[in-house]
């Protein structure tokens, strides 16, 4: 970090403890108005969804105390009030002024890079997890008493791993495939072996 | 009983297990972008291989080391490893340009060994007193102290924003009535989906919450590689120490009173302290404050380590978890079938005694493994987060498939992941939507059962006849009523 980045840095944080309490987690940054309108308006919908499959629940006892969604139906409820609490909030600070907003493509070009680069991290991050159920896989191969297994998880992981990271280390692909391989092939290993515990899909 | 505990804890491969934990969290908290309780979660896979006793010193070898961690980035390259450390960058990172880095850098260790023994010492008195009280607690009473336990933790970790930290536990409380209801075995939202029916376990929704999201939220960021400061020779002052030994004490006590609030973890410990310190510091040390003070750096690293004494508080008596990172270890402890909780002393016998000598032995190990990691330290930071966290993304993977070795739980953890993302970049904390899900269940079961027995009594009975509910009701309507209308 460049002396002129590390001074902006420590400023930032300043001004950050200054301001008071924050919270154990970081989101006063995060929130804008027009994202708390469209927020309250999703947990609005998800709370009145909720209390009408609670309303909707079997009875199986004889009293509406012990009734499986009484709790369900006030967490709802009461959700509810909340959504309106945060809705209420955000049209007072002008949530309601360009709402379509949030769903825009972002103007500063450092935003949209970022917005763009975290889909593709999504993308690859859920083909990871949806290809090592599905892809069918496994090599065994006896070395004395000793077996050397490789199974799918191996097999899918050290390729979508290299693309990661080649898009976001941005080493020689050969780098990123050594790297990838050695931690799959590592972390198998140790779950495996250390731990006992048999690898996703076929092992 | 504690004898034979110390001496159970003492026994070389335990000890060796804790050197290693210790080790890994100061290597973990030192790096940049990698929390603790990042870190307790993934744990949590790795410790289903390990027994009880092993899996217990391991977690908290890690815990006690990455609170320390932090300090070490956030003093010689200006990045706080955990954002606990943040008071300790804006004064360390100053010292250490001046070329006072090492000293700095033994301040914050002395400061977290002290700390570490105010959390312990504190845990230790105040144990058996909550233990006492939480025994003649009642379904009424449980089902409030998790109500509160949720509030309370919305409140501390949305800051000005309490309500969207409410909003975000009652999603919690949402997801944990999926599944059949304990009562009469009534499928409630499972939409006729069978592997619905056992409901959602938290331990992948904890693994993608602050495993994945984190992933996601910090990969795709261009983070520059930093340079560190020189270290120069790390020696801990204790006279230092000595000569802020009220600010220590003082921060001592208020990171153990922050971390057993549920929810308020070491990062409002740290804060507090540091602006609690700075009102109370002498003129000419006042001054200092932001431009490197030795004492902020007391005061910030004494708290966030107190912090890890305090969440233990809470989560050990009650089951209620002081903060995410001890939301993880209840999550071990119970996929060791410990369920902690008023009945520990009973159900699990000497088990508290083996986590204060774990803890006390981890807080030694962290002070010597702490002085001898940091130049090893100067070499990580080299290593970039672009090239960890595809690495803790697999870890995160296999973490969430060991718990139960079942594929559907890498499903919630991916969703759990994409939805905490979704959720953090609409500003919703994200640690009132775990505790509501351990609590979930908690404060069904009892609200029913509550219910049931409340049948034929009029309201005025029930307040009377239950004054620790009543003073429980009070505190719950001061938490909403401070939440809506002081933090405005």
């Amino acid at each position: 970090m460049s002396t002129e980045n590390s001074d902006a840095y420590i400023e930032q944080a300043k001004a950050k403890l200054a301001e008071g309490f924050q919270g154990e987690e970081d989101i006063e940054g995060a929130s804008t108005p027009q994202k708390d309108l469209l927020s309250a308006c999703v947990i609005g919908v998800l709370s009145i969804g909720a209390m009408v499959l609670a309303w909707q629940m079997p009875d199986p006892g004889r009293s509406v105390f012990t009734h499986p969604g009484l709790l369900p139906f006030l967490t709802g409820l009461t959700m509810l009030a909340m959504a309106f609490g945060l809705a209420a909030r955000a049209l007072r600070e002008g949530g309601a002024a360009n709402l379509t907003g949030v769903f825009a493509k972002p103007t500063d070009p450092d935003e949209r890079d970022y917005a763009r680069r975290a889909w593709l991290l999504i993308g690859l991050i859920v083909a990871l997890i949806v290809a090592v159920d599905f892809v069918s896989f496994r090599i065994r191969i006896p070395i004395g008493s000793f077996e050397f297994k490789i199974s799918s998880f191996e097999i899918v992981a050290i390729p979508i791993v290299t693309v990661i990271m080649k898009i976001f280390w941005r080493k020689s692909w050969l780098r990123c495939l050594l790297a990838a391989a050695v931690t799959a092939m590592l972390l198998a290993a140790a779950f495996r072996w250390g731990f006992k515990i048999p690898m996703p899909g076929v092992d | 009983m504690i004898l034979d505990q110390l001496l159970l804890a003492l026994s070389p491969y335990l000890l060796f297990v804790c050197l290693i934990g210790t080790t890994l969290g100061i290597l973990w908290g030192a790096m940049p972008g990698l929390t603790t309780t990042m870190a307790m979660a993934l744990l949590i896979g790795l410790s289903t291989g390990m027994d009880q006793n092993t899996a217990i010193m391991f977690m908290l070898g890690v815990f006690t080391g990455s609170v320390f961690g932090g300090a070490i980035s956030a003093v010689l390259i200006n990045i706080p490893g955990t954002p606990d450390s943040v008071p300790t960058m804006i004064e360390g990172h100053a010292l250490a340009r001046r070329g006072e880095g090492g000293l700095v850098l033994g301040t914050a260790i002395a400061a977290s060994f002290l700390g570490n023994w105010i959390g312990i010492i504190l845990m230790i008195a105040f144990i058996p007193l909550i233990l006492t009280i939480a025994l003649s607690f009642r379904s009424w009473e449980m089902f409030l102290l998790a109500m509160w336990g949720i509030a309370i933790c919305g409140t501390m970790a949305a800051g000005k924003r309490p309500l969207k930290g409410w909003i975000s536990g009652w999603i919690g409380l949402m997801v944990s009535f999926i599944g059949l209801d304990a009562i009469h075995a009534t499928p409630r939202y499972t939409f006729g989906l069978g592997f619905l029916e056992d409901g959602i376990s938290y331990i992948p929704v904890l693994i993608g919450l602050f495993g994945l999201s984190e992933i996601l939220r910090v990969l795709p960021k261009n983070n520059p590689t930093s340079i560190p400061e020189k270290v120069g020779r790390v020696v801990p002052p204790l006279r230092t120490l000595w000569k802020y030994s009220r600010a220590s004490v003082r921060s001592g006590l208020i990171g153990t009173i922050v971390g057993a609030i549920p929810g308020a973890g070491a990062n409002v410990a740290a804060f507090l302290s540091y602006d609690i310190g700075r009102r109370r510091a002498s003129p000419e040390e006042r001054a200092k404050w932001g431009q490197g003070s030795y004492e902020a750096i007391v005061c910030a690293e004494v708290a966030n380590n107190a912090n890890i004494g305090g969440s233990m508080l809470p989560t050990l008596t009650l089951g209620i978890p002081g903060s995410a990172a001890a939301a993880a270890f209840l999550a071990a402890l119970e996929l060791k079938n410990v369920v902690v909780g008023p009945m520990i002393q009973i159900e699990h016998p000497g088990l508290i005694y083996y986590i204060y000598w774990a803890l006390i032995i981890a807080n030694f190990l962290m002070y010597g493994m702490a002085i001898a990691l940091v130049k090893p330290c100067v070499k990580l930071f080299s290593l970039p987060q672009t090239l960890l966290m595809p690495i803790i993304l697999l870890i995160c993977t296999l973490g969430a498939y060991a718990v139960s070795l079942s594929y559907f739980d890498v499903y919630v953890m991916l969703a759990a992941g994409l939805i905490g993302h979704l959720l953090r970049q609409f500003g919703f904390p994200l640690a009132p939507m775990v505790l509501a899900i351990i609590l979930g269940p908690v404060a069904d079961e009892n609200f029913r059962r509550a219910l049931l027995v409340f049948e034929d009594k009029s309201v005025w009975t029930i307040l009377i006849d239950h004054p620790i509910g009543t003073a429980l009701i009070i505190v719950v309507l001061y938490t909403f009523y401070d939440g809506i209308f002081r933090r405005r």
